[in-house]
This record gives C-alpha cells, structure tokens and sequence, in this order.
C-alpha cells in the first residue's frame, strides 16, 4: 500500500471510529437511570384526606386493597401496606374550601416484578364486584399512549396509576432489580404481595436545596441525568421524587403537583434506628416549606 | 433450298420426338412428403382469427412458433436458489431454503401432470384445458402452495423465533390446505408455560414471524422476477398465496383477547400487552387493516400475479409472463412498491424501489414504523450481483435503524436500548460444478449485526454466518421466449460513423441480392 492509500484508508477508519462513537452516545440517552443501591427505607406515609372522602377511602383501603386497617384515634386510621404503615387523617382545610383545594399525594406501592398484569387482573376483577359500585375509584391511562400498564424503561419498570376515592395517584409499581433477578413470585396475585411504600412524591420549592440537604443528612446519591425541578433521590427501597409546584403528575394530563401536609419516616440502611423526616408544603402559594427534622 | 428443307425436317423431328423423362418431376427422393395442408393453413389464417366451418367446428390458427434463442448468460447472471444453513436456523436462511424446494417441487409436478389438454387447438380443447387449469389450480397447485407456505411460516417463522429466544410450549395445529384462504396451520401457546418464559414482545415477535416469513418470500420472489424480468406462474401462485393469507388472517382479525385463531391476532394480543394495553387495545384490528390495506393493496406486484394466475395462465395458458415494470432504458427497469412489516414496535410501512440493469439490481427500501406502540425507522439498500463474474456472485446488503426498547423475559422485565443500529452483510456464490444438470454453487453469507429487530434476524447484536449450496434451477434460455436476450449495449456511435455503417449494410445487402 502506498502512503496515500494508507492516509486514505486511515481517514476512512477515522471516519467510521467517529459515527460509531456519535451513534453510541445518541444510544446512550436510551441507557436506564443509576439509581443508587445505597438508600433509606419507607416505613411510613402520613396523609391528609379530606373529610368527606375519609369513609370511602377507609372501605377503599379496608375492603378493595385488602390491607389491615388498626384504628388510632377519632378519624385516624392506620393500614399495614407490605412492610411499611399508611396513616390516614382529615384535612386540616375549612369544608367549604376541600373541594376546591384537596390534598392530593402521589405514591409507589411496590409488587413483585412480574405480578403487573396479574395485579391489573386483580384489580378489574375486584372492581366488578357489586359492593365496590359505589366506590369511585379509577385507572389512570397514559395520557399519550392510552396504556394501562405503563412502562418507563428509564426506571426499568412497569406501573399501573390508580386513582384512590380521595383523589390521590397511587403507582403499583414492579420494578425490575438486576442485582436480584429471581425476586420473583408465582401464582395469582393477592394483596400479600404488596411489598411496601418505595415512591413519594414531594412538592418542595427549591428542589436543588432540599436535595443537598437530604444528601447531607442520609449520606444517599441523587439519580443522575435529572433536573433541577425534577430530583429522585433515594434508592430502591425508597425513592423520593422531589418536584416543584405546578409540575403535571405523570401520568395524567392535567393533574399539577401542588404542596400539602404530609409527613414520611423514612430509615436509613445503615442505621438501625428510624429516622423522620417531615416535609411540610406551604398550601397558600408555593412558598418554601419544606424542613428536616431527624430523630435517631 | 434442300439444305433448309432439311434443317426444318430436322427440326420438326427432333420437337417430335423430343421427350421429358417421365420421373424427370418427381422428387428423387421418395420419401419426402410435402404436407401442403400446413401452406394451406397458413393462407386460411393470414388475420390470425379463428374460422367456423358450416357444420359449426372452429378452427383455431396454428400457434406462432416461438422463437428459439440460444446464447450464453454469464455465471453471476443466473438466479441462484439457495439451500442454506445457519443457527437457530433463521428465516433469512430457512425462507429461500423452502422456495428452492417448492422450484424443485413444481418441476417434478410439471413433468407429472399436463397443463393443457391435448394440443390445445380447437375450442373444445381450449376449453377443456382451462377447466384442466382451474382443476389443477384448486386441488394440486394451491393446497400444495399451501403446505410450502406452511413450512415457511411455521419452521422459519414462529418456530426460528422460539428457537432464538429458547421457548417451549406452543404446538402447531393444522386444518385443511385450503386455496386462497388462511393458512392452514395455527400456534396454539401453552399461556402457563410459554408466558412466564418470554416478554410479551418476544411472543409478538413469535407470532408475528409466520408474517414476516410471508413478506420475506414474497420480496424473494419479487427479486427473482425482476432480474429474470419475467413471472414464472407458479412463483405467481405462491405470491398470490401468500398474500391471500396475509390479506384473510387480517382482515378476519378482531380485538377479542380471549378467543384468538390466527397469527395476526396473538400478534396484536402480545404486541398491545407489551405496551400496557390490557383491557382494550391500543392499536386495533381495525387500525391494522387500514395500514394493512394502505400498503397492500398500492402494492403492482400483488395485480401482476393476479393478471398472471387468472387471466394468462387460466385462461392463455401462458406459465411465463414478461415482469411488467417501468422501462427507463435499454435493459434498466425499476419498480416501486410497498408492503407491510409486523414488527414489535407496531407495523412498519417498507416502500421499497427496485432498480435492475440487465440482470443487476438494487433494492433500495425504508422502514417507517406506524408508532402504534414505540417509534421506530430505519432503511436500507440491497445489491445483488455487483460485480458481473463468469464464476462467482456478489451479493451485499446494508441496513440500518432507529428503535427503542427491546424487553426480555417477562418476569425480570429486563430492556435492552436499541437506538441507532445496523447491519452489514456480504453474500458470495461460487461456481463448483457444472457437470449435474443444474450449475451448483457454494454459498457463503457473512456479516454483523447489531442489536435490534430486523426481519429474518436474531435479534441481538452477533455475526452473520451462513453456507451451503445453490443451484441454477431456472430452464436454459433458448427455451423461454419471455426471457429477453442479453446483449451488450453497443457503443454509441457519431453521425459519420452511422453513414458509413448504413452505407456498408446496403452494399452488403445489393451484393448478396446480385448473388441470389
């Protein structure tokens, strides 16, 4: 080969190395999020639901999910969700004000990766029955695609929004763990195989502030190639979606991310003692409200 | 005076007794007839239309002789039928491997049963011989076209796939071969034991590689008639079947979930469960079928097999057509057209252009998915015969997409990004022996591909091996007046140059006119 075949057939090699490596770092945009393996546990959510709704979110909860339900106190109800508690108490908003102005969360309820339909079948099955006509209660659809079982290969998971009566989005969530692929379970569903609370939403002004704060204070990872008004922070035993106001909840089309009470104990892998943390959202207007405060 | 008187004498006795031999007439030969009839009949039938005699009988015109070509065509020219093999035994292998035993398998049936009744020259015998035709068609030809199809779909369609992703539980049930209907075999899927195993894409996929079986040889066959530039009537008839399925196990299809009896249906069960759609589907049968009749139904080559079959086979008795394609130049056609793939990501419209020169073509085709389920696109070129050899072929293929998401096994609900992707591969037969009846060639593919769905391949990046041997199986020539004579294209000559030739040509022509 002569010099300037070989400058030629350099270029060309070059030149191929180049679009393979652009065409690469397109593909990688497709590549699932890092979720950090290092994170806190969910133990428990306290909710506020308003004051009408609280009876047909108690036979929701009670009667259609199956969860054990333990009485607190005067309109305070507590339900046994996998491994982790969901505490229930009424607004703290003027009646006249609750229909325009209701808490609404937006929360993961984790099932074994490869329960999703039978969960979906589940779930229909149940709603057919004639004691649950009167609850309303609903199935969120992908609001672009119209699916029910909604897949988000950036997580590496399926979910299936449902819409409890207080209005709440509820994900059922199966998501795939590659570090323990046999963490699978066989026969039909049944509510036993809800494993817990691993996803909350939490509405908080100043997202970048609150995520240092929550990094300082558990020593967790943020999840990489996400924005300054969208922050998961946490792992997969708990997840917290931290966003700012007005954000549209996936996956409806309308519903916007508005701050409430709402307080979530959270625990910390590496330490044995529970942890609280309390994320309080203004309700006025969208101002910081959002503090820490750990007990150990 | 007496000098005359004798000369006239002379004269007049020697026209007296002057005599013809009396064989001097008749050939020398006596063996040789002269059938006059044949002058006759060629002067009865100078218009070319049938007479009727008074008491009714018809008599057709006697056939042109065809003219008998003899010439040599290059090695690399010749369409190769391929027999070939490769693991897990995929469509892009299995597909060609089934149409070069249903070439082999008509040629036997050929030489068993007529295709005409007798000489096929009165009306009573024309007649006859198309009822023959239909006859032969409806009981022989079709349920055969039947079975290879079945062999197609199931072996290298839905059971290539099951090899690939290592599946077990579906069984084939078979009905009848009937003609120009559904095909005559059906998976049925074990749900307990084949769910938990696969995605609900992979089973898509399974389901929909009887489909995508179908679409492979119909473009085989497609590829075949353009390079030969003519319709051989039973790759008609197969073309004609397959789509026949395609178009009744569509159009048959419906959105119930639970009672599902073709291929078209599980693909459309899987393919929506695979994107969350589980109580009613996302893309429907009633979507299929307008993107199914959009590509379809535009597509040339689906009427040219249909004129084929029913019209210059039933009824002309014509096994051969000329391909009709667009001529842009001495020996160059092209072709476009378009037809539908079922892919994992939702169908994909694949217009396709074929360009040929001689027996040279380039296939250039694109992939615009319908987005029913994820986006997807892509395209690519396909050249058969580069480079015109007297002892080898050259085929290449290149390929490219843009996908999203592969989903592998149900349970872990593992993806696999796809984006931008590609495939490569180079084909080359080379000429063994020329000794057996047929030219037999060795057939090597090689090449790489990368992860992604393209149709025939393993899904997942890995090389591309594939041998074995192939044959020449298309009839010599001189025998096949539709194939038309390949000559080189003369060299273009300037205005001086053309008188002289003409003035040449006369010349030759006066001299050869002086010596008769």
């Amino acid at each position: 080969m002569d010099r300037r075949g070989f400058v030629r057939n350099l270029g060309f090699l070059a030149a191929a190395g180049g679009i393979g490596s652009l065409l690469q770092s397109c593909n990688d945009e497709l590549l699932p999020l890092t979720i950090p393996s290092r994170s806190f546990r969910i133990l428990e959510l306290d909710l506020r639901i308003r004051q009408k709704s609280l009876e047909q979110t108690r036979i929701f909860w009670r009667d259609f999910m199956g969860f054990t339900e333990s009485y607190i106190s005067m309109n305070r109800y507590q339900y046994q969700v996998g491994n982790a508690r969901l505490k229930t108490r009424t607004s703290n908003l003027p009646p006249s004000e609750e229909d325009f102005f209701f808490p609404q969360y937006h929360f993961s309820i984790s099932i074994p990766p490869n329960q999703i339909e039978n969960c979906l079948n589940w779930f229909y099955e149940r709603a057919r029955l004639e004691e649950f006509q009167t609850l309303s209660f609903n199935v969120w659809k992908d609001s672009i695609t119209g699916a029910e079982i909604v897949r988000r290969e950036l997580y590496n998971s399926q979910s299936i929004f449902i819409e409890d009566p207080a209005g709440n989005i509820i994900e059922i969530l199966s998501r795939h763990n590659p570090d323990n692929p046999d963490d699978l379970v066989e026969g039909d569903f049944n509510p036993t195989m809800f494993r817990g609370i691993t996803e909350v939403g939490c509405v908080c002004n100043d997202v970048r502030k609150v995520t240092n704060t929550l990094k300082e204070t558990f020593q967790v990872d943020e999840v990489d190639r996400t924005s300054n008004s969208y922050k998961p922070i946490g792992g997969p035993d708990g997840l917290l979606k931290l966003t700012v106001p007005g954000k549209i909840w996936f996956p409806t089309a309308d519903e916007r991310a508005v701050s409430h009470d709402l307080i979530i104990t959270v625990k910390h892998t590496e330490v044995i003692a529970p942890i609280k943390l309390s994320l309080y959202g203004d309700q006025n207007a969208f101002e910081t409200g959002v503090w820490l405060k750990t007990e150990v | 005076m007496t000098r005359i008187f004798t000369l006239t004498l002379l004269l007049l006795t020697s026209v007296a007794f002057a005599q013809v031999p009396a064989d001097s007439l008749k050939p020398k030969d006596r063996n040789i007839k002269v059938d006059t009839s044949e002058y006759w009949k060629d002067t009865l039938f100078l218009k070319g239309e049938p007479k009727i005699w008074r008491d009714g009988e018809v008599v057709r015109p006697p056939r042109p002789r065809p003219k008998k070509r003899k010439f040599k065509i290059r090695y690399s020219d010749r369409l190769q039928y391929p027999v070939a093999l490769d693991w897990p035994m995929t469509a892009q292998a299995g597909v060609p491997t089934v149409l070069t035993f249903q070439k082999k398998l008509t040629a036997w049936e050929d030489s068993l049963i007529p295709r005409q009744y007798r000489g096929d020259t009165t009306l009573k015998e024309h007649r006859r011989s198309v009822w023959l035709r239909l006859g032969r068609m409806m009981l022989i030809d079709a349920p055969l076209e039947t079975v290879v199809m079945a062999m197609e779909q199931d072996f290298f369609g839905h059971y290539a796939r099951m090899r690939e992703f290592g599946l077990t539980g579906a069984s084939l049930q078979f009905g009848a071969p009937i003609p120009f209907w559904r095909p005559m075999n059906t998976l049925n899927y074990d749900v307990p034991v084949i769910e938990p195993q696969a995605s609900r894409q992979q089973l898509a996929m399974v389901a929909g590689g009887a489909l995508e079986a179908g679409q492979m040889a119909s473009q085989t066959l497609a590829f075949r008639w353009m390079m030969r530039k003519s319709m051989f009537y039973r790759e008609s008839l197969h073309f004609l079947r397959l789509q026949a399925a395609a178009i009744a196990s569509v159009y048959t299809a419906s959105d119930d979930q639970l009672d599902r009896n073709s291929a078209v249906e599980d693909w459309l069960y899987y393919g929506n469960r695979a994107y969350g759609f589980f109580s009613e589907y996302g893309y429907t049968a009633s979507n299929l079928k307008r993107d199914f009749a959009l590509s379809t139904f535009t597509n040339p080559l689906l009427y040219s097999s249909l004129r084929h079959v029913f019209q210059q086979y039933l009824f002309h008795g014509k096994d051969s057509i000329p391909m009709p394609a667009i001529k842009i130049g001495y020996g160059k056609t092209m072709l476009p057209w378009v037809r539908f793939g079922f892919s994992p990501f939702g169908g994909e419209w694949i217009p396709e252009l074929t360009f040929t020169k001689n027996r040279q073509l380039i296939n250039i085709y694109g992939r615009i998915g319908t987005g029913a389920f994820a986006q997807n696109f892509g395209g690519g070129i396909q050249a058969i015969n580069i480079k015109r050899s007297t002892n080898m072929q050259i085929n290449a293929h290149l390929s490219y997409w843009n996908q999203q998401y592969l989903f592998l096994n149900f349970g872990n609900q593992e993806t696999l990004p796809v984006g931008w992707g590609g495939a490569a591969t180079v084909t080359g037969f080379f000429k063994l022996s020329k000794s057996w009846k047929h030219t037999m060639s060795l057939m090597v593919q090689a090449g790489y591909k990368t992860r992604g769905y393209m149709e025939g391949e393993v899904w997942d990046a890995s090389p591309i091996i594939r041998a074995g041997l192939s044959f020449n199986l298309d009839k010599d020539f001189e025998q096949d007046d539709t194939v038309p004579e390949y000559e080189e294209v003369p060299k273009r000559l300037t205005r001086k140059e053309r008188i002289k030739a003409r003035e040449k040509k006369r010349r030759e022509q006066k001299s050869k006119y002086k010596r008769k």
